[in-house]
């Protein structure tokens, strides 16, 4: 059965829309910075095949040329310094959003700026977008001109069902053999342990993980007056209340929540970054690019 | 408990509407689609109970904010149920009787119970029911109407209640009740009460009896007594002043008697009596060493006067809380000289023997050359020359065993007696009782008829020696002044007294019974009639020692018949014959407390063929003193006394008193009348004011705290 979404002008469009937005924001601030925030690593020779036309010249083996004078490109095992897994959540809880831009919205413009500035670097980027499993999967490529279809397909994604980080880490492990970056885009509204098992999982594959934690300011700050009926995004559940009766409560619940993924990732030694959807897209990310940035001058 | 404004009780639907808002937020829902659910739910599994004990809370303290708001507009009030003036929700004809009388004004120390009654009166007012109609009465020993008719005039009744003030008059409370009955009586269809103020004194209710016959012909009127003050108050009263003794006259010691009662509970001791006159330092004091409750002392104090004319005499004793009896006036007028007539029948021989000779001996009991200027001018005439004399110039004429008298005679005596004069007469051996008998205009003036002489009494019978009940006799009551029963008698005349319209009164009677003198008042004249001779033949009381006394009594007696008309009750009018000359001329009058200022008081009239000073304003006790013009010495001094029994303050059995105010059994007579009003007794809605304020502030920290620990 064909995706609807792979051809829905709409979907196009605001794939289009994204990949625009994630140009602006990466050519912007590589404009600024004039060197890759990314680290890559060693290039490992692999063989030489013939010219043909098209092929890049900068690859031509020019000692070879000399002592030959034949025209032989130079090919590496991997293409890329480094490969950037970008793990999206899809759940249900992440199509919330108290303004026009729901946290899925802003999570998939953050991955498709991600995506465009690590392509850009001509590094690979791999994509997975998950709800209680992994329901897309792009595999990595440093093609640029794959950049479309990444938007694409992020831009066709719908939210669908509950959170499992660590099933969908689980599997991704899996796929991606070689150490990288994972960037993990989520509310985390999963199970804490399971968060937690996902983030071991992935230090210990070796990769760099950074966790984009996206909340909408409604969820941070609780502002509801009167009383309220709350439909469970994910659950079936739902609730009358008046939210001034329990705004310190539910604000006391919610910091400790943060407080602990925040520890699970200290824990982990993963980068938590706080994605306040009623901030600029711009704002989040140029902040955590200039915070990965100083640390790697350290 | 009630409200003033009961009507703003609805408002208490008030009470709904933060119990309305707190339901329309409950059901005014929004809706939204919500991730963070886990959060919410585990906050509201903590803080349900909570959330819901404090929302509790909140709505009742809002719903008491409400409630007590508008019990406060409502005006809560503390109401008791008053029988008092106006005692039904109709209109009601009302019969206000207020005691004025002179012991209403016995203080408390800060008001009298006549200004104790005036408010009550005033308090009992803001009960009326609108169209109530109204009349008001005075009650002291006469009812005086201010508004003789119900009306429903409230401003007018509220006028005549202040304007109303005290008398000096006793009361009768029957008189003032029977008025407000009478105004009543013509009234049917409402509500009619007779409502009684007074203090309650006991002779006040004598008339009882007639007050009760008054409601049982007047089923359909209400009598309500409200007594004023409370019962057993002490009170020392002046009870009587009089003049005792002989003839007052001008440079003598005049004796009077002054009688303080003691009304009180317990015995009054070292009272002090003063007697005073004319308004000058006191002339005499003594001091009671004490007075038994109920009991009452008597003492004789002196007062001489310097001149001859009419004096006003006061006793007064220490003050206290009734201010009107603890002094007592009265007047009398003292003579200078007063001429004495004596006829002798038997007018011969040596004087010791004459008819006379004891009783002028006894009448001016100096020596014979202080006799001419003694005070009483006594000329002696024999029977035979009796016509030739003119009566008119004496004062008093004696006459001494006389003979047949002869009718011209009779007719002269009797102008004499009838224009003012005063006759005794002492029968003796040459009066022949028949023919006296006969003599119809003389037994006509005599106050007893004469028997047949008893001759050879034996034994001798003696004079009373207790139970003396005249005023010429009554100091012999007090054995200290000694007695009269060592006068005894062998011969005399059979006395029968007169009985009837003018009865005669005994002076002296006899052990066994028999008459010895008797006098009555024939015209403006006196005359007494003895039972024997002024001799000491068949009888010694002529050689007693106590016939002097009792001939100086008798000169003082009736003298002061004369003036006994200077001695009023309060509201008496008095009138004084006085010279034709001063016919037309004004006089004024100096009324007791006002020092010397005189007020004009009107013109010497002429009253059957004499010239009268007539005075009508006496209400006030105490001294009155006439001038004529701008003479600088009265013309005339009267006193009014009040009724001793008007300083009994003892009040009379409450229970007794209030069976009167029986509802009557005929009411469908009043049906417009309804229960007994409400009285305002203490309002309350500043306290449920300050109770919103409070539970408003109560309420504001509550819902402060709750949000900031939510």
């Amino acid at each position: 059965m064909a995706e609807p979404s792979l051809l829905d002008p709409e979907a196009i469009s605001r794939g289009e829309a994204l990949g625009l937005l994630a140009r602006r924001v990466v050519e912007g601030y590589r404009v600024g910075e004039h060197r890759s925030p990314f680290r890559g690593f060693a290039i490992e020779f692999a063989q030489h095949r013939e010219y043909t036309a098209g092929d890049d010249i900068r690859h031509l083996d020019w000692k070879v040329l000399g002592r030959s004078d034949r025209y032989y490109i130079k090919q590496y095992e991997q293409d890329t310094n480094y490969v950037a897994h970008v793990v999206l959540d899809g759940s249900k809880s992440m199509d919330y959003g108290s303004g026009k831009v729901t946290k899925l919205h802003f999570a998939k413009a953050l991955a498709a700026c991600l995506s465009y500035l690590v392509l850009m670097q001509r590094d690979a980027v791999a994509l997975a977008l998950f709800d209680t499993e992994t329901r897309e999967y792009i595999p990595r490529t440093d093609n640029l001109g794959r950049i479309h279809h990444i938007m694409n397909r992020l831009a066709a994604f719908a939210a669908t069902e509950g959170t499992s980080i660590g099933r969908t880490v689980e599997q991704l492990s899996h796929q991606a053999r070689s150490r990288g970056i994972v960037i993990l885009i989520s509310d985390v509204f999963d199970d804490e342990e399971g968060f937690s098992k996902a983030l071991q999982l992935l230090r210990f594959s070796g990769h760099e993980v950074i966790l984009f934690h996206v909340l909408d300011p409604f969820e941070l700050t609780f502002p509801f007056t009167g009383t309220w009926k709350l439909l469970g995004l994910e659950e079936l559940t739902e609730i009358q209340t008046s939210p001034a009766d329990i705004r310190k409560s539910y604000l006391a619940n919610f910091d400790a929540f943060r407080e602990r993924v925040r520890a699970t990732c200290e824990k982990f030694n993963t980068h938590y970054v706080l994605a306040d959807t009623g901030k600029s897209l711009a704002e989040v990310l140029s902040g955590y690019l200039a915070f990965r940035r100083m640390m790697g001058k350290k | 408990m009630g409200f003033l404004n009961p009507w703003v009780l609805a408002g208490l639907a008030a009470v709904s509407v933060p119990v309305a808002i707190h339901l329309l937020n409950k059901f005014r829902i929004q809706r939204t689609r919500w991730a963070a659910m886990r959060f919410v739910q585990d906050s509201l599994q903590r803080n349900r109970r909570r959330l819901q004990i404090e929302d509790l809370l909140l709505l009742i303290l809002r719903c008491l904010v409400v409630a007590a708001l508008v019990t406060a507009f409502a005006r809560p009030v503390l109401q008791t149920l008053v029988p008092g003036l106006l005692g039904g929700d109709g209109p009601a004809a009302t019969a206000v009787v207020l005691d004025n009388s002179g012991s209403m004004g016995q203080s408390n120390g800060v008001t009298t119970r006549f200004e104790e009654g005036k408010k009550a009166i005033r308090d009992s007012l803001e009960n009326q029911a609108t169209g109530s109609q109204l009349a008001f009465f005075l009650v002291s020993s006469r009812a005086d109407s201010l508004i003789a008719q119900p009306a429903a005039d409230l401003p007018r009744f509220r006028r005549s209640l202040e304007l109303a003030g005290m008398s000096d008059r006793s009361t009768d409370l029957a008189k003032g009740i029977r008025a407000g009955f009478e105004a009543l009586k013509p009234l049917g269809g409402q509500r009619r009460e007779v409502v009684v103020y007074s203090d309650s004194q006991m002779p006040a209710w004598r008339g009882l009896d007639d007050i009760r016959k008054l409601q049982l012909a007047n089923p359909g009127i209400v009598l309500k007594p409200v007594i004023l003050g409370a019962a057993g108050e002490d009170n020392l009263a002046v009870v009587g002043l009089h003049a005792e003794g002989g003839v007052p006259a001008s440079g003598q010691p005049c004796r009077f008697r002054v009688e303080v009662a003691n009304y009180g509970t317990k015995a009054a001791e070292g009272v002090r009596v003063t007697v005073a006159a004319d308004d000058l330092a006191p002339s005499d004091e003594t001091l009671i060493p004490r007075i038994e409750p109920g009991a009452t002392f008597s003492v004789n104090l002196f007062v001489r006067f310097d001149a001859p004319g009419f004096h006003a005499v006061t006793a007064t004793i220490p003050p206290d809380r009734l201010a009107i009896d603890n002094q007592r006036s009265t007047a009398i007028q003292a003579v200078d000289r007063m001429g004495v007539l004596i006829v002798e029948g038997n007018g011969e021989g040596p004087v010791s023997e004459r008819d006379g000779y004891f009783l002028a001996n006894a009448l001016a009991p100096v020596s014979a050359d202080r006799a001419q200027k003694y005070f009483l001018n006594i000329t002696t005439v024999p029977f035979g020359a009796m016509n030739r004399a003119s009566f008119a110039s004496y004062d008093t004429v004696f006459l001494c065993n006389p003979g047949p008298l002869s009718d011209q005679a009779v007719a002269a005596l009797k102008t004499y007696v009838t224009e003012g004069g005063n006759l005794v007469i002492f029968p003796g051996s040459r009066t022949d009782p028949a023919v006296w008998k006969k003599n119809a205009p003389l037994s006509a003036l005599l106050p007893a008829t004469v028997g047949p002489r008893k001759t050879a009494v034996k034994p001798p019978v003696a004079l009373q020696t207790e139970g003396f009940d005249h005023p010429v006799s009554s100091i012999w009551n007090d054995r200290g002044e000694g007695g009269l029963s060592a006068a005894k008698y062998t011969e005399y005349f059979p006395l029968e007294v007169k009985k009837g319209e003018a009865k005669a009164a005994v002076i002296l009677r006899l052990a066994n019974g028999d008459t010895a003198a008797a006098e009555w008042a024939a015209g403006q004249g006196r005359v007494v009639l003895f039972n024997a001779p002024a001799t000491p033949q068949g009888n010694n009381l002529v050689l007693h020692p106590g016939f002097v006394a009792l001939t100086q009594r008798l000169m003082g007696y009736l003298n002061r018949g004369s003036s006994a008309r200077l001695v009023l009750g309060p509201g008496d009018p008095f009138e004084l014959p006085t010279a034709m000359e001063l016919l037309g001329r004004d006089f004024s009058v100096v009324r007791p407390g006002e020092d010397a200022t005189r007020r004009p008081a009107g013109r010497v009239e002429l009253a059957d063929q004499q010239a009268v000073v007539s005075y009508r304003d006496t209400d006030a006790v105490g001294a009155y003193r006439i001038y004529m013009g701008q003479d600088d010495f009265p013309s005339a001094v009267f006193a009014v006394q009040m009724d001793p029994t008007e300083s009994d303050l003892r009040q009379a059995p409450r229970p007794e008193i209030e069976a009167l105010a029986v509802e009557p059994t005929a009411k469908e007579e009043f049906s417009s009348a309804a229960a007994p009003r409400l009285q305002v007794k203490k309002e309350y809605w500043t306290a449920f004011l300050w109770l919103a304020a409070l539970l408003a502030l109560a309420e504001a920290a509550l819902a402060h705290r709750m949000s900031a620990s939510r």
